[in-house]
């Protein structure tokens, strides 16, 4: 240290050794940067390398030159410069003028400062990126409830540029308002204040246009340097898409469950008609059986009619046995007809034909009731697939009820048409009709209201047009008459 | 006179069928069973065969299947408490299909049709 030392009086230099003494370093420099003075401590935090220029001793120089004006930064403004070497180490210098256009410099070693201050700083730009980046939206909200921070995520969430909503109340901006009046925020309030943060709080939060997010929110508390609250921060994430995904799944579940509801109700249903298959079979069975014995019965009740003498007393009984015994020969006919197992040899059914054919048996019990028969068949009625025999058999039971139901005459209306997919027979008397009470069971096998009926007329009938995929309906009314109606599809597959 | 032969395993039905038949003016001859009819057919002659159908042994629809391939000119009515049988095609082949019933005016009125048809050819 030669340089100048003799310019200086010896109180500076004392001054100078006493701060070196405190780690303070001290120079004078000339105002190119060349170093005239310099204490210990100044020199040893150069490693006694030595330089007659500031500027080889101190990374990126240590002014602002090339911006015009003078390099030395202004007299009592404190700088961080940074000395060459490894590790780099800091420096604050602050510069006073000096006589002769020289300068004072006083360097001060803030190196660990310095490298917490980068520390953190690298920490809080990693974080910020983070936040930045994130499909989540972080928000900053202050102690008055504004918004502070307002991250990307939380731009393409809610709609709402940083610039719209920095300095705005987040609840009138983020909250929908119905749940602001049912206290969404004070329950967030409460759980905060008993948790110190709230995690995965499930919620609806609202966009710019207005549209209902379901998010879940998480908060944390942080505070100001002195340790005082400072406000919250607060991340939305979209569970739109798991919501879809739960709803969906419950959706699948619902699903299955009545699958399997369906499958059990099959289940039951196949155990029922399989049920209803052997009483079937064995009702056939026991009617065959029957059959035979009153063949004989009736036979020889027939026989002794012809043979006993017309005024004998026996007669009228042998005529109650040969009555009773027709009668049941034609139960036993309908219940073979009822459970006799769907045909499949179907054809292609005139159905306008098959009515013409069924009237005929009627036609002289309908002159002596007084019926007058009038016929709307349709021509170029669609044929059907069908079992001509079958629908035969239904369009005679039907009939058969309509001449029943008007002992006294009246009107038979056989009308034909289609529908978009089935032809339309309906049957209409205008007889006594059927009591309301008793609507709703008369396709049910063995229920009659005729003295002489087996209760099976309207089951078979049902029973066929449900085999051809059909369907049978009625309307009536009591003393106005019943209309029935069946319906038949064009083309069918028979049903098995 | 033309002669009937009946074929049925229930007495009371040959009884019956016998009788009305006889009133009727027809020769009758009973069988129980389908062996014991074609035995008949073997050393009789018939005009007309009323044939059960359910039978222990051989059944009607074999025995008809049997007596035509014998002679395939006399007339057999299929007479049945089944109606079911009347769809098989191998009952189509017979005269008639009557099911059985307390009332023999059908049976009757078959026979005599069958008959008179036969009478005339």
């Amino acid at each position: 240290v030669s340089v100048g030392r003799s310019d200086l009086s010896s109180g500076a230099l004392a001054v100078g050794e006493s701060l070196a003494a405190a780690g303070v370093g001290l120079f004078i420099a000339s105002d190119a940067g060349r170093i005239l003075w310099s204490n210990a401590a100044f020199d040893s935090a150069f490693g006694g390398s030595r330089s007659e220029l500031l500027s080889d001793l101190l990374e990126g120089g240590w002014g602002t030159k090339g911006t015009g004006g003078s390099p030395w930064p202004r007299p009592g403004v404190e700088r961080v410069v940074r000395v060459k070497g490894e590790p780099p180490r800091y420096f604050n210098l602050v510069t006073a003028p000096w006589p002769e256009g020289a300068r004072l410099g006083i360097l001060m070693d803030c190196t660990d400062r310095v490298l917490l201050d980068q520390e953190r700083e690298e920490r809080e730009l990693y974080l910020a990126c983070a936040a930045q980046d994130s499909a989540d939206a972080f928000v900053s909200i202050d102690n008055d409830d504004l918004i502070r921070q307002w991250n990307d995520g939380a731009r393409q969430m809610f709609g709402y540029s940083a610039e719209e909503v920095l300095g705005r109340r987040y609840d009138e901006l983020l909250v929908p308002p119905e749940l602001r009046s049912e206290g969404d925020l004070h329950r967030i309030d409460e759980l905060m204040a008993r948790d110190g943060f709230l995690r995965g709080h499930e919620t609806v939060r609202m966009s710019k246009e207005g549209r209902q997010i379901p998010v879940e929110v998480t908060v944390t508390r942080f505070q100001d340097a002195q340790g005082r609250p400072a406000g919250r921060t607060v991340i939305y994430r979209d569970i739109g898409e798991r919501h879809r995904l739960e709803t969906a799944l419950r959706k699948t579940v619902a699903e299955l469950k009545e699958a399997n509801h369906s499958i059990r109700r099959n289940q039951e249903r196949l155990i029922a008609l399989e049920k209803l298959s052997a009483i079937g079979e064995m009702s056939a069975r026991v009617a065959h059986e029957i059959r035979t014995p009153l063949v004989t019965i009736g036979g020889f009740a027939n026989t002794l009619l012809r043979e006993i003498p017309s005024e004998s007393p026996g007669r009228q009984y042998l005529e109650i046995i040969r009555e009773e015994v027709r009668r049941l020969e034609m139960i036993v006919s309908e219940i073979l007809e009822y459970v006799r197992p769907p045909r499949t040899d179907y054809e292609e059914c005139d159905l306008n034909e098959i009515l013409k054919r069924t009237q005929r048996p009627f036609e002289e019990t309908m002159a002596d009731y007084g019926i007058e028969p009038v016929w709307r068949l349709m021509e170029g009625l669609p044929r059907v697939k069908a079992s001509g025999h079958q629908i035969h058999q239904v369009f005679t039971n039907l009939m058969q009820n309509a001449v029943q139901a008007m002992p006294g005459g009246g009107t038979l209306t056989v009308t034909t048409s289609t529908g978009p997919n089935h032809v339309l027979v309906s049957v209409a008397d205008t007889g006594i009709g059927i009591p309301e009470s008793e609507q709703a069971r008369i396709f049910k096998p063995f229920f009659t209201t005729k003295p002489s009926g087996s209760g099976l007329g309207l089951a078979i009938a049902s029973q066929i047009v449900v085999q051809h995929n059909g369907t049978i309906s009625f309307r009536s009314a009591a003393g106005r008459g019943t209309t029935f109606e069946v319906r038949l599809p064009f083309t069918m597959e028979a049903s098995q | 006179m033309h002669t009937i032969l009946v074929v049925d395993d229930e007495p009371n039905i040959r009884l019956l069928y016998e009788k009305e038949l006889k009133d009727a003016g027809y020769g009758v001859i009973l069988a129980c069973d389908a062996r014991e009819a074609l035995k008949v057919l073997e050393q009789g002659r018939p005009d007309l065969v009323v044939l059960d159908i359910k039978m222990p042994g051989m059944d009607g629809i074999e025995a008809l299947g049997q007596i035509l391939s014998r002679n395939n000119s006399i007339p057999v009515i299929l007479n049945s408490a089944y109606s079911s049988y009347k769809e098989s095609f191998l009952s189509w082949s017979a005269d008639a299909y009557v099911i059985k019933s307390s009332d023999l005016s059908e049976l009757k009125a078959k026979i005599k049709a069958i008959l008179e048809a036969r009478g005339r050819s």
